[in-house]
């Protein structure tokens, strides 16, 4: 018995002694290689350019603006400071983020989606922690981030992203958007939730203040989305959804509603939810001539029909 | 509770160290304790049907003293009869009571009647059609004076919900169990290292094989409908694989459990994709559960049969093989209602019966035929072409199993029968698919070169040294922490 029992321990031990060094060591290492950067260096990179370079429009969002914009394809500077799984307090903090250290700029492009105001993400905050105000984390239950995201690292399942090297790894651009490639497949499913947190929606209120406090046009950006996922909502639920959202339209706030651009097909599509980087490419220079139109609108009358023309179908459609 | 569950690696230990080491000198609280952990590891499901549980197997512990020993000038019998209908109302109540309902209702519509339906909303208590047939097996052999009925109710209620295998077996019957629990267990370290491989196995059947065919079984199942053929026969083979082992790696963690607890629980699956002939399947497959039906049901009534028939023809059939067709028959509906209540396994039981009686019926011809053609029955291209064709069967069989109504599993078997089965399945629609088929591939080559074993792990200190064997299990635990499909419940539950 008692020889069973050392053995057992003697056995469990070792395994879990390799299994640490594995998983806090060789793995995150592996990944990088297999997968691109990790949260935290994506996390790093985008703030550290989010200050360096220069640009008059913020692109703000979750994983689907992230991948879905490329800023070099618009003719205005553009920035995309999005990252994976952001809800709309984080972009709060982000925006305060770059108010603090006197970062301007003239017009905000923020990604919507129907499930966004429904969840308060918390998987950056081991991350974000230390780019946010105090306050942040007030929103949060009292819990040791940084600690959770060590022990996170040990969770089995982690390794599931490993792949041999792709030629095409993701990698985050200067500019802001990551790329990754992939290929969508007719039985790719996603379940959304509509409803709408209150606290969502108090720091997607703060930023539409923020912005028109400091002369910011804001474009409410819905990107184009499978019919897959948008199986998870009802047309009530979304024609909700939108009465919602037009209480906060003026003239300094636009929709630019592309959910139903049936332009973009399932080839278009990495997974359930983001486009393929060439998609993004296309949908880029798509949102680039629609801003385009309602910028030079403000400014130039005389060419306002015409940008309109081109973008109207998009422009408040829904 | 699942094996494969946080909880249950907390909860075992406690009750491994308990059990040795804290109670070990005094069998009756260790029986306390079993019977405790096995309360515990029942309510984790759903504690309302632990009273279920517990009033079942008193009654039975009631039944088996009386069938003993009768009471008030009654005989044995009464109480045997008393104690299978019992057994027998409560199981059908729970399990069959809507479907006999609904049944009734589309025969009265079929013959121009409408009656309103009325079904009632009932639970399935999980493992129930396991631990009813553990208490009828219990009556009968204290009928048949094979086993003397306990008066130690602990004893007889550890019997009847020993929690490694109350959920979905292996029926490790009365007659074995009991004295196991009523001798003083000491510890076998050989015995308890051959469980621990076993649970290892098990785990690897279970989370890596049948977990990842489940995600691919689930989803062309599901949307049956969109595939072409060769799809649809991939995900009829890939189910194929997954009921295999989630049940036999089930079975494997169940007995490996026992093991370290000191009991002897019978091996439950012996390769049954091996089988040459639908008789030898069934031999191989869920050896607990066919072992019951044939010494409970098939026997009694092929007994029954030949003692009301003195000649050696029944009309022209042969009167062996006319009681074979009526015992076949009447055992493989039951077993195909056992499992569910649901046509797909009424059909699916009467098809494998069907197929079982004309094994049986061209066993003779078949012997003939190859010794005409001088065959010798162990020609290997003979071998394999049964094997194939043993399996190509059971893959049409495991799809009527798994459709959801007798409509979707003919569209689905029809679906293969397309031309569309001369095209490549569709993998590509399905993560990682490509991964999961190594693994598969990998898993046959290791349970095909270890066929001779009891399991692949079974005795592997007499072959190989410390360091590989443990390099062995390392290998096995990564594969399963790097290739874990997602945790899905075992199927026999459901039954």
């Amino acid at each position: 018995m008692r020889l069973f029992v050392l053995q057992l321990f003697r056995f469990i031990g070792l395994f879990s002694v390799l299994y640490i060094l594995f998983f806090l060591f060789v793995l995150p290492r592996l990944m990088v290689i297999s997968q691109g950067p990790n949260i935290k260096d994506q996390v790093d990179q985008s703030f550290k350019n989010a200050l360096n370079r220069d640009y008059d429009i913020l692109v703000l969002g979750n994983s689907r603006t992230y991948r879905g914009i490329n800023p070099d394809l618009i003719e205005i500077p553009t920035y995309n400071f999005s990252l994976d799984n952001d809800t709309y307090n984080q972009l709060y903090y982000k925006l305060k983020y770059l108010k603090t250290n006197n970062k301007k700029f003239k017009a905000l492009i923020l990604g919507m989606d129907y499930f966004q105001f429904s969840f308060i993400s918390d998987t950056r905050n081991y991350a974000y922690a230390s780019y946010f105000d105090s306050d942040y984390l007030n929103d949060y239950p009292s819990k040791n981030y940084v600690l959770l995201y060590h022990l996170r690292k040990l969770k089995p399942n982690r390794a599931e992203g490993l792949r041999f090297p792709r030629k095409n790894r993701p990698y985050l651009k200067q500019n802001g958007q990551f790329y990754r490639e992939g290929k969508a497949t007719p039985n790719d499913r996603a379940n959304r939730d509509i409803s709408r947190k209150e606290i969502q929606v108090k720091y997607f209120e703060n930023i539409l203040n923020y912005c028109a406090e400091n002369n910011i046009k804001v474009f409410l950006l819905f990107l184009p989305t499978r019919e897959n996922e948008m199986k998870s909502y009802t047309d009530n639920q979304i024609k909700e959804f939108h009465n919602f959202l037009d209480q906060y339209l003026t003239e300094n706030v636009f929709l630019l509603n592309f959910t139903n651009d049936t332009t973009y097909s399932i080839d278009d599509f990495a997974d359930i939810t983001h486009l393929t980087p060439k998609a993004a490419d296309r949908f880029s220079k798509q949102l680039n001539d629609t801003i385009m139109a309602i910028y030079l609108s403000s400014f130039t009358p005389s060419i306002l029909n015409e940008g309109i023309n081109n973008s109207e179908k998009f422009i408040n459609s829904y | 509770m699942l094996f494969n569950s946080i909880a249950f690696a907390i909860f075992f230990p406690i009750v491994f160290a308990l059990y040795w080491f804290v109670f070990s000198k005094n069998l009756k609280i260790q029986n306390i304790l079993l019977l405790t952990a096995s309360y515990v590891f029942y309510a984790f499901w759903d504690w309302r049907f632990l009273l279920l549980l517990v009033f079942i197997s008193s009654i039975n512990f009631l039944l088996g003293l009386l069938i003993n020993k009768p009471l008030w000038k009654t005989r044995s019998s009464i109480w045997f009869i008393v104690g299978i209908i019992a057994n027998i109302g409560i199981l059908s109540y729970f399990k069959y009571a809507n479907f006999f309902i609904e049944s009734f209702i589309n025969l009265f519509s079929i013959l121009g009647f409408s009656l309103q339906k009325s079904t009632i909303n009932i639970i399935l208590p999980l493992g129930i059609s396991f631990y009813t047939f553990l208490s009828i097996s219990y009556i009968i052999d204290i009928y048949q004076k094979k086993l003397q009925a306990s008066k130690n109710l602990i004893d007889v209620l550890l019997t009847l919900s020993f929690f490694p295998i109350i959920l979905a077996g292996p029926i490790q019957r009365p007659i074995s169990l009991l004295p196991q629990i009523q001798t003083k267990r000491t510890f076998n370290y050989s015995f308890a290292t051959d469980g621990l491989r076993q649970i290892l196995w098990g785990l690897f059947m279970k989370i890596v094989i049948a977990d990842r065919c489940a995600i691919i079984v689930n989803e062309i199942f599901h949307n049956s409908i969109n595939y072409s053929g060769s799809t649809l026969l991939f995900g009829g083979i890939c189910f194929t694989i997954q009921v295999y082992s989630d049940f036999a790696g089930y079975s494997l963690i169940a007995i490996g459990i026992s093991r370290l607890l000191g009991f002897d629980v019978m091996r439950n699956f012996s390769l049954p994709y091996f089988s040459r002939n639908i008789a030898e399947f069934w031999k191989r497959w869920h050896i607990s559960l066919t072992t019951w039906f044939r010494d409970y049901v098939f026997l009694p009534i092929s007994y029954a049969i030949s003692r009301k028939i003195p000649s050696d023809k029944l009309w022209v059939i042969k009167t062996d093989i006319f009681i074979y067709i009526v015992g076949i028959s009447i055992t493989w509906m039951l077993t195909g209602l056992w499992h569910g209540a649901n046509y797909t396994f009424v059909i699916w039981g009467g098809i494998n019966g069907f197929f079982l009686i004309i094994y049986q019926v061209l066993k003779k011809p078949r012997k003939k035929l190859l010794k005409y053609l001088k065959v010798n029955k162990d020609n290997l291209f003979l071998i394999a072409l049964e094997r194939i064709y043993i399996l190509s069967i059971i893959i049409v069989f495991w799809v009527i199993f798994r459709a959801e109504s007798m409509g979707h599993a003919l569209d689905y078997i029809s679906g293969i029968f397309s031309p569309s089965i001369f095209t490549i399945p569709e993998f590509t629609l399905f993560n990682s698919v490509f991964t999961t088929i190594i693994l598969i591939c990998i898993f046959i080559l290791i349970e095909w070169f270890t066929r001779d074993k009891l399991h692949p792990l079974f005795q592997l200190e007499v072959v190989l040294n410390k360091p590989t064997r443990w390099s062995i299990y390392y290998a096995i635990l990564i594969t399963i922490i790097f290739f874990a499909g997602k945790q899905q419940e075992f199927l026999y539950f459901q039954f």
